[in-house]
């Protein structure tokens, strides 16, 4: 029987197609299911096969013209059929392609008609959606015009949406990570912080005599003393002077604390997380200096004991071993400061006049303004930086 | 529940009868053949030889007349249960319950109650024609002042029976022939199903049916063929068309996103239609496909035995409708 192939369907929303390249020539033989073109709709190429075994009779169309789905493309003849009725098909296909290419008649020119005052809204295109699967589609903020449906007349079901929604997360390339643990615990703790209108302090300081220090104390008690116990011990005795940095503030109350109990910022696997040096102005830098190795491992293991972070009253924060030179750190809730200290490194200063070059760290102090002024928190700052660049008193408990 | 006492229908709702009338004497009975017959389907059976005749009444074959004195008797005070042999009959009676028992209540301001229940059987399925086989209940949807009450099982009929007679509200009560002879559980003792509450007859998640009356058990029965094929049916009984549970159905739609409403009257104007309205205004967004409706079709009923099926929806009918709305063919 003669068959005419036509423009498919190749999605609800197409309409028009072209055959962008004949595999067959006029004439020439095929088998059911050998592809004798390739079409293309919108940026989709398909292959169209034979839908029997027989003689490609005409190809009907140009490549790249154009053409609604459903117009005939090719008229395939099979064995047996006589020729009278292949030309009767092909008739029959031209006759259809004629009227499709048939010039437009200029339209004969009607009054105008006047113009309308308001404009007027271009009509949404309709689609074909159940109310439920509407829904769902504005739930998750999908398309539904780039929802193919497949209900009755190509409606778009409940089941349509669900798997396009499966289709976008299929596609995704980033991957969601639920907040959970200490990640969870830091996002709460940082929205919290974030409600408390900060302001932050910058100072240089020298370093020199605090590394010369460290060395000491090094050669001393045979360990590798990490800066955080110098800043921690520098700290500890500042707060005593300016106890209103020794604070903690919440629900409309500042409470100033007695104890000097120092957190320091672990950067772990995990999260960020601060253990606390209780009692930091007591103690020795030494002693300083095995707790934070202490403290950091056991961070670093997850095995922190709520005895070991709980009760801080200030915190210090260093980014100077991954080489940051200087950064605004956000308080640690409900502490009202915090202190961020970056890399210490030979830096150019002018000293009486003259350039040379000097170790030094930038620190920075942030603070909650609810609760602290810019004037006690300078101060604060001042008497830290006097502490590291004279830094005898940090050595004792 | 405590025992496993099967009933039939009939039986169920001649207990439910004899407790009420035990309970309160100013329960009394009125209707064609019900007395010294028992009922044209022995519903009454052995009620005048227990009650006598002041309380059950043979009544002659004159509907408006005995329906319009069981008014009365309810305005002055008595708890009457009229019987209409045939629904097809309530036609003959309509001025008396529409005009006055739907009617009294408000129109007087609240001064009067009318505390009446007709009971009446919907004989469609019997070959008895067009004029015996009705199933009225739609009838009566557009009139504001009555409560429907169309029970589908013995343990149903008898709940529901009680709390009828119990309501200072005129009830027209429902009852489906081809259910009459059907057992089912009732336990001993007290217990009253209250009116406007529906009952979930099966959970499921793919669609909602609501069935009406004779069609629950072949809501059931589709449902369980249907339940092999992996499609998953929630089957809703609304037990009183008036008040409608509109919750437990508007609830399972949201959960199912498809409904088919199954009922045994006319499709045009009828219970299917007044759902249908409903979850359209109610749950519009949570409908995935059009909503079905299985009704006899708008013909009188036939006479031939024959004829007649095809005027009933089958289990077969309800699984064929719910496949076309699982698998979106509609």
């Amino acid at each position: 029987m003669v068959k005419t192939i036509i423009m498919p369907r190749l999605d609800i929303d197409m309409e028009k197609g072209a055959v962008i390249e004949w595999r067959k020539k006029e004439g020439e033989e095929v088998d059911e299911g050998e592809v004798v073109a390739v079409i293309m709709s919108e940026k989709v190429t398909y292959e169209v096969e034979s839908p029997a075994k027989g003689r490609l009779a005409r190809i009907l169309v140009e490549p790249e013209l154009e053409v609604p789905i459903g117009t005939p493309i090719a008229i395939l003849a099979e064995e047996g059929d006589r020729p009278e009725e292949v030309e009767e098909a092909v008739r029959k296909a031209e006759e259809a392609l004629r009227t499709l290419r048939a010039p437009e008649v200029p339209e004969v020119r009607r009054p105008e008609a006047p113009r309308p005052t308001v404009p007027v809204p271009e009509a949404p295109k309709k689609v074909r959606i159940t109310p439920v699967a509407r829904k769902l589609a504005e739930q998750y903020g999908l398309d539904i015009t780039k929802i193919r449906g497949t209900g009755p007349g190509g409606r778009i079901t409940k089941a349509d949406v669900l798997k396009a929604l499966e289709a976008l997360r299929a596609r995704l390339t980033y991957r969601e990570v639920r907040l959970t643990g200490i990640r969870r615990l830091t996002a709460e703790k940082m929205a919290k912080a974030w409600e408390a209108p900060h302001a932050s302090l910058t100072v240089q300081v020298d370093m020199t005599k605090a590394v010369e220090l460290k060395a000491e104390v090094e050669a001393e008690e045979g360990f590798k003393l990490p800066y955080d116990a110098i800043f921690i011990k520098a700290v500890a005795l500042a707060l005593k002077r300016h106890p209103e940095l020794n604070a903690t503030f919440e629900e409309g109350t500042i409470r100033v604390h007695e104890a000097v109990n120092v957190c320091f910022a672990v950067d772990t696997s995990q999260g960020l997380i601060t253990p606390v040096i209780r009692d930091a102005d007591k103690k020795s830098l030494a002693q300083i200096g095995r707790e934070v190795r202490e403290l950091a491992e056991k961070a670093r293991l997850g095995k922190l004991t709520m005895e070991e972070v709980r009760g801080g009253t200030f915190t210090i924060t260093n980014l100077g071993v991954l080489g940051i030179d200087q950064f605004t750190p956000i308080v640690n809730h409900p502490q009202v400061a915090i202190l961020a200290f970056g890399t210490v490194a030979d830096r150019p200063v002018v000293e009486e006049g003259r350039l040379t070059v000097k170790k030094t760290a930038w620190l920075t102090v942030s603070f909650d303004h609810r609760a602290v002024d810019g004037g006690p928190a300078a101060r604060f700052l001042m008497t830290v930086k006097e502490l590291l660049e004279d830094p005898e008193p940090l050595r004792g408990s | 529940m405590g025992s496993e006492r099967m009933l039939s229908m009939a039986e169920a709702i001649n207990e439910a009868l004899r407790e009420e009338m035990h309970r309160d004497e100013r329960v009394i009975l009125l209707g064609e053949d019900i007395g010294v017959l028992g009922g044209i389907y022995r519903v009454t059976k052995g009620l005048l030889e227990e009650f006598g005749p002041e309380r059950v009444i043979d009544t002659p074959i004159s509907e408006e007349g005995f329906v319009g004195a069981a008014i009365g008797l309810a305005v002055m005070g008595f708890r009457p249960v009229v019987e209409i042999m045939y629904a097809d009959f309530l036609a003959n009676c309509m001025n008396q319950i529409v005009n006055f028992a739907a009617k009294m209540r408000y129109m007087s301001g609240g001064q009067l109650k009318v505390p009446l229940v007709i009971r009446t059987m919907m004989a469609h399925g019997r070959g008895h024609g067009g004029d015996h086989s009705q199933v009225p209940i739609p009838w009566f949807l557009n009139v504001p002042g009555l409560k429907l009450v169309a029970p589908s099982t013995p343990y149903d009929a008898k709940g529901l029976l009680k709390s009828a007679i119990r309501d200072d509200s005129p009830v027209i009560y429902f009852e489906p022939y081809i259910l009459y002879r059907t057992r089912g559980p009732v336990p001993e003792g007290e217990y009253t199903i209250p009116l406007g509450k529906a009952d979930v007859k099966r959970e499921g998640n793919d669609l909602t049916v609501v069935a009406i009356s004779a069609m629950v058990p072949r809501a059931l029965e589709a449902a369980e063929k249907l339940a092999e094929e992996g499609i998953s049916v929630e089957v809703i009984d609304p037990r009183t068309i008036v008040p409608l549970d509109e919750e437990a159905i508007l609830r399972a739609v949201m959960k199912t996103n498809r409904l088919l409403i199954v009922e045994y009257s006319h499709k045009r104007g009828g219970v299917g239609a007044e759902i249908a309205a409903l979850v359209v205004e109610k749950a519009f967004d949570y409908l995935d496909a059009p909503i079905m409706r299985l009704a006899s079709p708008d013909v009188p009923i036939p006479v031939s035995p024959e004829l007649g099926k095809l005027t009933i929806p089958t289990a077969e009918d309800i699984m064929a409708a719910a496949k076309k709305l699982v698998l979106g063919e509609v």
